[in-house]
């Protein structure tokens, strides 16, 4: 690469020379000539530089950091009649619901020989599904994603870590994609909610939210979510309600689409910044498609509501 | 000027079908590969990839305006009675000659991004997707192709006016190695513009298979790519007028 640059540099300052002491003269031939002989020289001086910086300094080379996912090596379905209802349990596992005849575990190794491999151990219990994951050790670097295959309608989730590892260092994620849900708890776990319906979505202590093309009907978050992001959502008729309280010092995202209903509790130390509204010392950012009717902002005590308002009559 | 404009459109018609079917097929094939090529044994099932046929998609359209300026000067110098048609010291030629090749590449820029978007995110929420869509295309073709074309015109101006003492290849040669290292100059100086003077602009990113984004961009690098072709286009024309006839 460096010869290449070299041989161009050479070429360039060259024929540049050449052509400027040749016979067309023109004021702007010459001056371009004299511009772009002046972005060779330039180029000439920044490789000479950059090629003395390489000869005095030797650099560490920076350890390659492997990617974090565990590659999955079986796969077990099971079955899904009488099954209405699911528990997760998850331990360092990013879960991924998507719709399907039944529920397909992968048993997931990783490459490494310390690293214990994740078993997932399915459990029927009164017409639910119970699934939990044997931990892999508290201080592994590795993280195993695993998908599952939901009925289509699923009247209700329940997804949490294990008390064993609540508490630790463990990550847990769950991406829900195509499906509907009636209800689903999630606690203490990222969330991504992708193209699916949820009739009520309820979030204890999760850790980051990310709803895209989701149909919420009601959504109620508390604890310390820490990024909350909600992008082109398939927004019902009456408008979606989202409450999100007792967070102080969290950034929220939203950009809705249709008309919506958000009531935002909001800690004592929480800031809010907003385009709706002028610019305030400590306002956050909440955006809404240009083409939405004008939105109204409700300022309360701890609360800030935020209604679209439709034909001039706020919503719902 | 409709006369260089109807002369333009001749020239540049083959290449508008040849790259509109790029703009539909590309991000098409892009995306339908995984899914024929690696049929589902892998767990879990491969996804598609849109971003395949836009990257394919840019470096053909380049490539495309890169070899139609070529092949313009080439049949140039098969047919004396075209180049007798449109002088180059022409104000109206020079000007029909861009608009209609920037035309062209903002139409392909902006259909290729806003395809590949609408089938990145597998549906489509009117107006909203395809509108923003359509500002990152046009923004992206303002920000880099207008000025790139606008650049190859006085690629043209420039070789043209060394024509006659044959050292048009000197000069070729010259200004693109010129134009490389001015690249990458001006590139650095319109990319560290800060946008604080206008508001920022909102635009679609498609990202796959993490979704998209939402982004706030700057006005000031683009009014000033599009000011920089203005300044080349002024400049070619200088030169045309320098070209003995």
């Amino acid at each position: 690469m460096i010869g290449l640059v070299l041989l161009a540099i050479v070429l360039g300052l060259g024929t540049g020379l050449y052509l400027l002491f040749s016979r067309p003269r023109g004021p702007a031939t010459k001056a371009l000539i004299l511009v772009l002989l002046g972005a060779v020289a330039w180029a000439a001086a920044r490789t000479g530089l950059e090629l003395g910086g390489q000869v005095m300094v030797f650099q560490r080379a920076i350890p390659v950091q492997y990617g974090p996912w565990r590659t999955v090596h079986e796969a077990i379905p099971v079955s899904w009649e009488g099954v209405d209802t699911l528990d997760l349990e998850l331990v360092e596992a990013s879960v991924e619901l998507r719709p399907g005849p039944g529920a397909v575990l992968a048993t997931i190794e990783a490459p490494e020989s310390l690293l214990r491999r994740l078993e997932v151990v399915a459990r029927r219990q009164d017409g639910s599904l119970l699934l939990e994951n044997v931990p892999p050790p508290a201080d592994s670097p590795a993280r195993y994603q695993l998908t599952i295959q939901l009925p289509m309608e699923l009247p209700y989730l329940e997804v949490s870590p294990p008390e064993s590892t609540r508490k630790s260092v463990h990550w847990f994620g769950m991406n829900i994609q195509g499906v509907s849900v009636g209800e689903a708890v999630i606690r203490e776990a990222g969330l991504e909610v992708r193209d699916a319906v949820i009739g009520d979505l309820s979030l204890r202590d999760p850790i980051e939210v990310r709803l895209v093309n989701a149909e919420i009907g009601h959504l109620t978050s508390s604890g310390g979510v820490f990024r909350f992001r909600v992008l082109d959502p398939r927004v019902p008729p009456e408008g979606a309600v989202y409450e999100i309280e007792g967070c102080d010092y969290c950034r929220y995202l939203f950009a809705f689409t249709g008309p919506f209903h958000l009531r935002l509790a909001l800690g004592p130390g929480a800031r809010l910044e907003t385009d709706l509204t002028p610019r305030r010392e400590g306002e956050s950012h909440i955006f809404g498609d240009e083409a939405l009717p004008s939105l109204q902002v409700q300022v309360g005590e701890g609360t800030v509501e935020v209604l679209a308002l439709l034909n001039g009559i706020s919503e719902p | 000027m409709s006369g260089f404009l109807w002369l333009e459109w001749r020239r540049v018609r083959p290449w508008l079908y040849v790259l509109a079917g790029a703009a539909i097929m590309l991000p098409l094939l892009g995306y339908l590969w995984p899914l024929i090529f690696k049929p589902g044994h892998d767990f879990p099932p491969p996804r598609p990839d849109p971003e395949l046929g836009l990257s394919i998609g840019y470096a053909l359209g380049i490539a495309t305006l890169a070899f139609s300026f070529l092949l313009r000067n080439w049949r140039r110098g098969k047919l004396p009675e075209v180049l007798f048609l449109s002088p180059y010291h022409d104000l109206a030629g020079l000007l029909a000659q861009f608009s209609l090749v920037a035309a062209v590449w903002t139409f392909y820029t902006v259909a290729l991004t806003t395809w590949s978007q609408m089938l990145a995110r597998l549906w489509l929420q009117l107006p909203y997707n395809p509108i923003l869509s359509f500002q990152s295309g046009l923004y992206s073709a303002g920000l880099v192709f207008v000025p790139a074309v606008a650049w190859l015109v006085l690629l043209e101006r420039f070789a043209w006016r060394f024509r006659l003492y044959r050292l048009a290849a000197l000069a070729l040669v010259f200004f693109l190695s010129g134009s490389a290292f001015a690249a990458w100059l001006v590139g650095e100086r319109v990319g560290a513009i800060s946008g604080e003077l206008l508001s920022p602009w909102r635009i679609l990113q498609g990202r796959w298979p993490t979704g998209v984004r939402v982004m706030e961009v700057s006005q000031e690098p683009l009014w000033a790519a599009l000011l920089l072709a203005l300044v080349f286009l002024g400049w070619a024309w200088a030169i045309g007028r320098e070209v003995e006839l």
